[in-house]
């Protein structure tokens, strides 16, 4: 499967989908993800909002995800637009399972008893709940 | 025979305070926390502190008070509490070895805290302003705001999330890598602004106390349930603080879960003295859920507060006092 090679380098310290992918590899996917179908000059004055970075770098990357199979490409006129090959939520099952699967075909046991215990910790459930609804209220402008 | 004297007229007297001292003045605490006449969290941290003071202010001050009239061989005068006294007696003579050995390990932890601090600093040294242009540019605004002086930063290499003050004269605010790398401005600034809280409420040094004084206290299990609670509300009282001074709350409340879900999990923390940004899940979700429901920041009343605090440690001392 095709994901393998994306996850071969899994980075635990860091948070969302910047564990399997590069920092502008992970906006540029959650700004596609969002909007479905897309251009480079879309994404590049989304992201250019909250950082600084050039329109090629943006395309790289773009056509770096289009031959790793994440995006489709597709002529439009003068431009390419871009789609996603896999939802958000089907890639998110993916590297689970293939990270998972990793763990437990060399560790089985540690892994079945720290998920074991993780799914029994009743403070984790609570504050992925809370943190649910802190995401939801700044994405209203709370501060 | 000095050993015995030792035993009689000092570590009695003291394991009596500590083990009778802590448990009134706790179940007081306790009472007055829950019908709220402490409201804000700097007052509950306060009040905590007392269970760790007074049984050290009424052992100290049992001499100049002339009360020092327990009598493990002798009448005691008031005849229906005698068993604490012989309690006591027994007790000193198991724990005393143990206590002398707390003593000694109380202090090496302390010189040990304080020459890890050094080494902290010697390793990673001082963060330079251009390397770290986006973190000094939000500390200087903070420190604008908050009117203090601006504090030294040290950065560590570390790619998961830290954050701690430590240092008692010149304190220094610590972060991981990882921490700034992963936090947006908002958050960032929120992390920044409760270290300056620590900074400003001179935590570092209060924690050191306590914890030494926690170390000492080792036999009675209360301490350490009063330690818990100290440290939350403590805690708290500096989550208030950055919310007042940056009036972000939910970024705050986003910036605990994302460095609890990036803190490598170590049990390492709880043996450093200096309060950390994030200690275990059960604060934290006190912490964060305060936040999302908007109780942070309550006021506690000018008058009332400092009365009932007095008057808490004047009661526990005379119930001490009474009792031996």
């Amino acid at each position: 499967m095709f994901l393998s090679k994306e996850i071969s380098d899994f980075k635990p310290h860091k948070t969302g989908f910047k564990k399997v992918f590069g920092d502008l590899e992970a906006d540029i996917m959650k700004i596609i993800w969002k909007s479905e179908e897309v251009t480079v000059r879309e994404v590049y004055e989304e992201l250019k909002l909250e950082k600084k970075l050039a329109y090629t770098t943006v395309m790289t990357i773009m056509n770096r995800l289009a031959e790793k199979n994440l995006l489709k490409r597709e002529s439009r006129g003068n431009a390419f637009a871009y789609t996603p090959t896999i939802s958000e939520n089907d890639f998110a099952t993916q590297v689970v399972s293939e990270v998972l699967d990793g763990l437990l075909e060399d560790f089985a046991d540690p892994a079945l008893s720290h998920i074991v215990e993780s799914l029994s910790s009743k403070d984790s459930q609570k504050l992925n709940r809370l943190e649910q609804l802190i995401q939801e209220r700044r994405a209203k402008g709370e501060g | 025979m000095l050993y015995k004297q030792l035993l009689e007229n000092y570590i009695h007297p003291f394991i009596i305070y500590v083990l009778i001292g802590t448990l009134i003045s706790y179940i007081l605490c306790r009472i007055l926390v829950r019908v709220r006449i402490f409201r804000s969290a700097k007052w509950r941290a306060m009040v905590y502190s007392i269970p760790f003071v007074v049984p050290f202010a009424a052992y100290f001050l049992r001499k100049p008070l002339l009360l020092n009239r327990c009598f493990v061989f002798g009448d005691h005068p008031i005849a229906s509490t005698s068993w604490v006294c012989t309690g006591g007696s027994v007790l000193a003579a198991i724990l005393t070895p143990l206590l002398m050995a707390s003593v000694v390990y109380a202090v090496f932890r302390a010189v040990l805290s304080f020459a890890a601090c050094r080494k902290f600093i010697k390793t990673y040294g001082y963060a330079d302003r251009a390397e770290h242009l986006r973190l000094f540019l939000i500390l200087e605004s903070l420190c604008a705001k908050a009117e203090v002086r601006m504090p030294r930063v040290v950065v560590t290499t570390n790619r998961f999330a830290r954050a701690f003050t430590m240092g008692f004269r010149y304190q220094v605010i610590v972060l991981s890598h990882g921490l700034i790398k992963n936090l947006d401005d908002d958050e960032l600034e929120t992390v920044l602004a409760h270290e300056l809280g620590h900074i400003v409420r001179n935590d570092s040094l209060t924690n050191s106390i306590i914890v030494f004084l926690r170390d000492i206290m080792f036999f009675t299990p209360l301490i350490f349930y009063v330690f818990r609670d100290y440290s939350s509300e403590k805690e708290k009282a500096t989550d208030d603080y950055a919310i007042q001074l940056t009036g972000k709350p939910m970024a705050f409340a986003q910036a605990l879960i994302k460095v609890w879900k990036m803190s490598p999990g170590s049990r390492i923390e709880n043996a450093v003295p200096f309060p950390a940004f994030v200690s275990h899940a059960g604060i934290l979700d006190q912490r964060v859920e305060r936040l999302v429901q908007g109780d942070f920041c309550v006021l506690g009343n000018r008058l009332s507060s400092p009365l009932a605090f007095s008057i808490l440690v004047m009661i526990s001392m005379a119930l001490l006092y009474y009792l031996c």
